[in-house]
């Protein structure tokens, strides 16, 4: 883009939204990508908008510039779904933070997407209530963003995915009209646009006000940590747990190397560094259905040999079980600068192959990778930890990472569980995908986003598609070849 | 106009076409007898069909079992009837992963028979009727009457394949129990009669059948029985149905409802628990408790259930009709049914759900109209779900929001207009389909 028209789209911006409008190069720098990190370019502008009428007039001010635009909630997905590809303007929903209607009796809520996803269980937490999908990031990332990647997190294995908690939204659609979709009311007549639209990595219009679900806290909460020197007795539990009927709110696997970051973290649970594995169960409901769940997880875990079995005994036991968790990812940076957290799906009973698989890439590879997983739903978080800064490292992990979800494809799983796919995964779409299928996604995005404006180039594979998403901080006009897995694996890899 | 018969089954076999003789009596008349009916063997036929139909611009009503078949818009112009119900099996299930991948047409007895033999089953348990297939309860969306627990269909279907207008086919989704790789295009086919795609495999998740089964039946007049319900939904009970069932319903006055038998006005109240014995007991006994004596009445049900669920199925000469309200708002359809209609009219309404439905046997189109207008004053809609086979139809479809989206949908699946129209849904309005296809040929 040329500098006068850059001054020119940056003074329309500013006429709706006077300093709500940041493109300073140091003002821009946090916004060049979101947890993805080796994927970095800086947008042309940031914009903080207030209301759904004020999206709509950035994105008709961004169509008149015919320049590309995004959403962005608090940055925290891990696709790259956040991250501009081009010459974009961010929509950031920081300042759309509102809670604006509770219905306890009829169980939802109005929200903007800005809203921090624990804010809102806050929200309604004093009169028993609660909001199920809790993403590992829960303290920072926002409702909005839950809705763009169908966000999941331990709880969703009895709970359900955030598609399953939308009722409703407001979205800004790509060519700036407002329209409602659902709500409150139960089954509107016509198409489910938003089961559509929840997990469309903002590619179809932003979401500026979301109808969602709430539901009662449960009577009672039991959680259990069972430590395991073997990641298949482990495995064999989360199976066993499964097979007996018991339906547990979460089970959740870490690794030896998970275990140990943690435990060196400003995370540490307390969990035994000597496991090899260790399986966190937690049941939830009636207070005698969970007794009876919690007998069955006790007796498999014995069964299973595990070498030791913990309860939590209070609610501050249980924060301190879960904290090591879900402060996992963070606590991954003690290993390295860099992390790549990858978000394969296997059918269960794939699980314990899949891993052998996993630890076997890594051994090819030669990387630095542990593992901390949503087990009951077969959803692998396995986890890359390497200095970014290295370029033949970083091409490294990346091939293994391939690798690793042509793996989770070849079981029968999916590219992704709950981070998206955003640019990170976009290419590998053909791998699940074929053409037609693809064409007819496409074809369903160019109804909603015929411009081609919003969010561009996520989720579906493009012409140029493999050296944007697979060359490091690398942007749409680099010509950059970049290697596969297979290159790598032959040692043909150039750094 | 139809197809001619003997040159359809001159293409497609004589062994895969038939004329119009549906299982069900009271549809004989829904189309003319030489109308062709193709139940292809396999996905390739299919799209073989699909591709005559396109390529000659015949008009095709998607169909299963055809046990629904008054469900939506009266078909106008078919052509020609292809039907899923010889696709018909389980290809894979997985209990462990608690998985099942079935053929469009398999019915919901088979996947009953096949789950249950591993304690398992499909949660939206819509009523199965004689051979209710797979294919057709995902395409018609058709729920229980535990939608309070077990949600719908949006909440286990993981997968689709389909067959598109054009003949080719398409998949989305997968078959594990996690997915966000790419659009989830099952959610839309869920609901859309057909009017989009042809299902013709399905993956879904089960889930594990409870232990035991247990029902409180209580009388409750209606100046009570809205906050008295109130309360407990309030509570800790967690009941997989909280149903109300109105006055004039006497095919319900039978001997296992004599303690329950309700005067006019009275509203009668069923309440489900499922699960593990001891966690049905307690709920029993607290939920009786709170209404004052109910009676828990584990064994009525068992027969008195089935007849409920088959309340707000389609019947020869009966109009259903379906009322969306908020979750609790049901009273304002239980209350208008019987200010409107009076005692002809019987509704069970889902509290919880946000759903109601009203059987009559014959109603005016003043009163269907009085009844809607009353309604969306409170901002529930109502639909004409069922209407008797002769097609009369005196209720228009509420429309859909987003009008030019929905219709852009339609457009895009279907832009020869050759499968069954959305009801709410308006045509011609995709013009928004036609300018992306334009707007993308003009960026490539």
């Amino acid at each position: 883009m040329s500098p006068s028209a850059h001054a020119r789209l940056r003074d329309d911006l500013r006429a709706l939204l006077g300093a709500r409008v940041h493109d300073r190069p140091e003002e821009l720098l946090v916004y060049e990508c979101d947890a993805m990190t080796y994927f970095k370019n800086r947008p042309l502008a940031v914009t903080f908008p207030e209301s759904t009428a004020e999206v709509a007039a950035i994105v008709r001010t961004c169509i008149r510039h015919r320049v590309p635009f995004l959403p962005r909630g608090a940055g925290t997905g891990l696709s790259g779904g956040a991250t501009p590809t081009r010459a974009a303007v961010l929509i950031e929903t920081a300042r759309m933070r509102q809670v604006l209607h509770i219905d306890l009796d009829n169980r939802f809520a109005v929200v903007q997407p800005g809203l921090v996803n624990i804010l809102l269980t806050q929200a309604v937490a004093g009169s028993g209530f609660y909001y199920a999908p809790d993403p590992s990031s829960q303290m920072a990332c926002t409702i909005g963003g839950n809705v763009a990647e169908n966000a999941g997190g331990p709880h969703c294995l009895k709970h359900g995915m955030t598609a399953k908690h939308i009722l409703g939204l407001t979205v800004v659609l790509p060519d700036a009209e407002v329209v409602e979709l659902g709500g409150a009311m139960a089954d509107p007549p016509g198409y489910d646009l938003v089961g559509l639209f929840v997990g469309s990595e903002g590619t179809l219009g932003i979401a500026t006000e979301v109808v969602v679900r709430i539901e009662k806290q449960p009577q009672s909460v039991r959680t259990f940590l069972a430590s395991y020197a073997s990641m298949s007795d482990a495995c064999a539990s989360v199976t066993d747990i499964i097979a007996r009927g018991v339906d547990p709110a979460a089970l959740e696997i870490l690794d030896r190397l998970t275990i140990e970051a943690v435990e060196s973290s400003v995370y540490a649970a307390g969990y035994p560094r000597e496991a090899e594995a260790v399986l966190l169960v937690e049941v939830d409901g009636l207070e005698a259905e969970v007794e009876l769940a919690a007998r069955e997880v006790t007796t498999i875990c014995h069964e299973r040999g595990a070498l030791a079995l913990e309860e939590a005994r209070e609610e501050e036991e249980r924060r301190r079980l879960w904290k090591g968790r879900k402060g996992a990812f963070g606590a991954m940076g003690r290993i390295n600068t860099d992390l790549l957290v990858m978000d394969g799906v296997v059918p269960r009973h794939r699980l314990e192959w899949i891993l052998e698989q996993v630890y076997r890439v890594r051994e090819k590879y030669g990387v630095t990778l542990s593992n901390v997983f949503h087990a009951g739903d077969g959803n692998l978080h396995p986890n890359i930890s390497y200095d970014g800064r290295d370029p033949e490292e970083t091409q490294r992990v990346l091939a293994a990472g391939e690798e690793i979800l042509r793996l989770c494809i070849e079981a029968g799983g999916v590219l992704s569980g709950e981070h998206g796919i955003g640019v990170e995964k976009r290419d590998f779409m053909p791998y699940l995908f074929d053409d037609v299928d693809l064409d007819l996604m496409r074809r369903v995005r160019d109804v909603w986003n015929p411009l081609g404006l919003c969010n561009p180039d996520k989720v579906l594979p493009t012409a140029k598609a493999c050296v944007e998403a697979r060359g490091r901080m690398l942007t749409l006009d680099s010509e950059t070849p970049v290697p596969s897995a297979t290159d790598v694996a032959k040692g043909e890899a150039q750094p | 106009m139809s197809v001619d018969l003997v040159r359809v089954q001159q293409l497609f076999g004589s062994e895969c076409v038939t004329g119009w003789d549906p299982p069900d009596p009271a549809l004989h008349g829904f189309l003319p007898a030489e109308t062709p009916v193709v139940a292809p063997h396999e996905i390739a036929e299919f799209q073989e069909v699909m591709r005559f139909a396109s390529r000659e611009k015949h008009r095709v009503l998607p169909a299963g079992s055809m046990e629904h078949l008054y469900l939506g818009a009266p078909p106008d112009g078919v052509e020609l009837v292809l039907t899923t119900r010889r696709m018909a099996r389980v290809l894979e299930y997985e209990p462990s992963d608690q998985t099942l991948v079935a053929q469009a047409g398999t019915t919901l007895h088979e996947i009953a028979a096949r789950a249950g033999e591993f304690g398992q089953h499909l949660a939206p348990d819509p009523w199965p009727g004689r051979a209710a297939t797979l294919g057709g309860a995902c395409a018609a969306n058709r729920f229980g009457l535990t939608r309070l627990r077990h949600g719908t269909w949006r909440d286990c279907v993981l997968g689709a394949r389909v067959v598109h207008a054009d003949g080719s086919t398409t998949r989305s989704g997968g078959k594990v129990v996690k997915n966000v790789t790419g659009y989830d295009l099952a959610k839309l086919y869920l609901g859309s009669l057909g009017s989009l795609v042809f299902l013709v495999e399905v993956n879904v998740r089960l889930a594990q059948r409870p232990q035991e089964v247990g029902y409180v039946v209580a009388r409750l007049a209606p100046a009570v029985a809205q906050q008295r319900l109130l309360e407990l939904h309030r509570g800790w009970l967690q009941p997989a149905a909280l149903l109300l069932l109105s006055a004039s319903a006497p095919e319900f006055d039978s001997a296992a409802f004599a303690q329950a038998r309700h005067d006019a006005g009275e509203l009668l109240l069923f309440a489900r628990f499922e699960g593990q014995r001891a966690v049905v007991r307690e709920q029993l006994e607290e939920c009786a408790q709170q209404l004052d004596g109910a009676e828990v009445a584990p064994d009525v049900a068992a027969s008195e259930w089935e007849r409920l669920r088959r309340l707000p199925e389609p019947e020869p000469h009966l109009h259903v009709l379906r009322v969306s309200t908020r979750a609790v708002g049901v009273f304002d359809a239980l209350v208008a049914a019987r200010e409107v209609f009076g005692a002809q009219a019987t509704t069970l309404a889902l509290f919880g759900v946000g759903t109601s439905f009203v059987r009559l046997a014959a109603v005016e189109s003043e009163a269907l109209a009085a009844f809607r207008e009353r309604l969306q004053r409170t901002g529930a809609q109502v639909t004409l779900q069922y209407a008797p086979a002769d097609g009369a139809r005196r209720l228009d479809p509420p429309p859909a929001q987003a009008a030019s989206l929905q219709a852009a949908m339609k457009s895009l699946f279907d832009p020869g207009a050759l499968l069954r129209p959305m009801p709410s849904v308006a045509i011609g309005a995709g013009a928004r389909a036609e300018e992306a296809t334009e707007e993308r040929i003009h960026r490539e």
